[in-house]
């Protein structure tokens, strides 16, 4: 029992940064391929397609401090937190980088059809970040309870 | 999650927005050359499926034949398309045809009995025959638009008429392509949408008189008439 609780907890400890990573991989190549199909389009405007392509790749970030909080030797006291903290906000992180994707995808889609609608189309991907940030803070603040050792 | 919802992104992206309202559509927003330069990017088996569908509601693309035939053809074709939903658009635009063809009939002095033959597409053949001499056929309330299409082929009003069916076809792909924006059926909606843009700027009062003279001259290649 002592060996899978310790097993779970490397999980825990692992999966922000993972799955943050799978997450931003897919939302950044659903945006990514919106944006290049939006320059074969459009004379102009290249630069800021790319930009907001680029938006879901902030869900790794929040992964790897989130996994660097959560660092400590692993333990029967605390790997049941660390694996409860660590996957529930990795998958947070994962589908909201998923979603942005998609938002930032419809956004440059738009944006291309109707230029002056460009900043406030980004809204619900900024939205959707905000999401990101509330799993990225909560998960700071709470593991702060999980024992060291 | 992004999967099939988000298959052709690339693809979309790539392509100018379709505008809002047919009619005030002065050419298409992409050449079909450029268009089907963009449609290198989709899969076999999409491709094949877009031919199918293509070949189906295309006018210029279908073979001369009886309507027996036709409908033969097209029920082979229009059961390899794999996906239901596009199905039902192909469907829905072939029991359009259907209808129309059933209120020319009519106006010609066809009458059809319930035992005679009469080919078409859709679940409707057998109830426009038992309603044939209703104007609408009975489909008042599940389809409005018959009974303005009826009067119109009766006044013989073809302009009129082009335009209720391009507007409903119209308002039928907008109807039917939400909440699909990045997927095959996006894509097929499009190519349809396109097709309904280029029938419709194509039409040109001076070209068809050209057209008209050319038929006349190559119809009377040969054949002197001698006046006075």
């Amino acid at each position: 029992m002592a060996e899978v609780l310790v097993i779970l907890g490397w999980i825990g400890l692992y999966a922000p940064m993972a799955l943050g990573a799978i997450g931003s991989i897919i939302g950044c190549a659903v945006a990514g391929q919106a944006a290049i199909g939006a320059m074969l389009d459009t004379e102009t405007g290249h630069g800021r397609y790319v930009g907001v392509s680029a938006m879901p790749s902030s869900q790794v970030i929040y992964g790897i401090v989130v996994m660097f909080t959560l660092n400590r030797p692993i333990t029967e006291a605390n790997a049941s937190g660390i694996f409860a903290v660590g996957v529930l906000a990795g998958f947070a992180l994962m589908f909201s980088a998923i979603y942005q994707g998609q938002c930032c995808a419809s956004a440059i889609h738009a944006s291309k059809a109707k230029p002056e609608i460009f900043g406030l189309s980004v809204a619900p991907a900024a939205i959707v970040e905000g999401f990101a940030v509330f799993a990225f803070i909560f998960a700071l603040v709470i593991s702060g309870g999980i024992p060291q050792s | 999650m992004s999967g099939e919802n988000y298959k052709y992104t690339l693809l979309l992206s790539s392509l100018p927005v379709h505008p809002t309202e047919l009619f005030e559509t002065r050419q298409p927003p992409i050449s079909r050359i450029q268009l089907d330069k963009r449609l290198a990017l989709l899969d076999n088996e999409d491709a094949d499926d877009l031919a199918r569908i293509e070949a189906l509601l295309h006018w210029s693309k279908m073979k001369e034949l009886d309507d027996e035939a036709v409908v033969k053809q097209g029920m082979v074709m229009w059961r390899a398309i794999r996906n239901p939903f596009l199905k039902d658009i192909v469907m829905w635009r072939l029991e359009l045809r259907t209808i129309l063809t059933a209120l020319r009939r009519r106006r010609d002095g066809e009458s059809l009995t319930l035992g005679a033959p009469f080919d078409g597409f859709g679940e409707r053949l057998r109830f426009i025959k038992k309603h044939w001499r209703e104007s609408a056929f009975g489909m008042d309330a599940l389809l409005p638009w018959v009974r303005q299409a009826s009067e119109l082929i009766e006044q013989d009003r073809p302009l009129e008429l082009e335009r209720l069916i391009l507007e409903l076809i119209w308002r039928h792909y907008q109807r039917v392509g939400q909440g699909h924006y990045f997927d095959f059926p996006a894509v097929v909606i499009y190519v349809l949408k396109w097709d309904v843009i280029n029938r419709w700027t194509h039409y040109d009062k001076e070209q068809a008189v050209l057209r008209f003279d050319e038929l006349v001259s190559a119809g009377l290649d040969g054949v002197s008439i001698e006046f006075g």
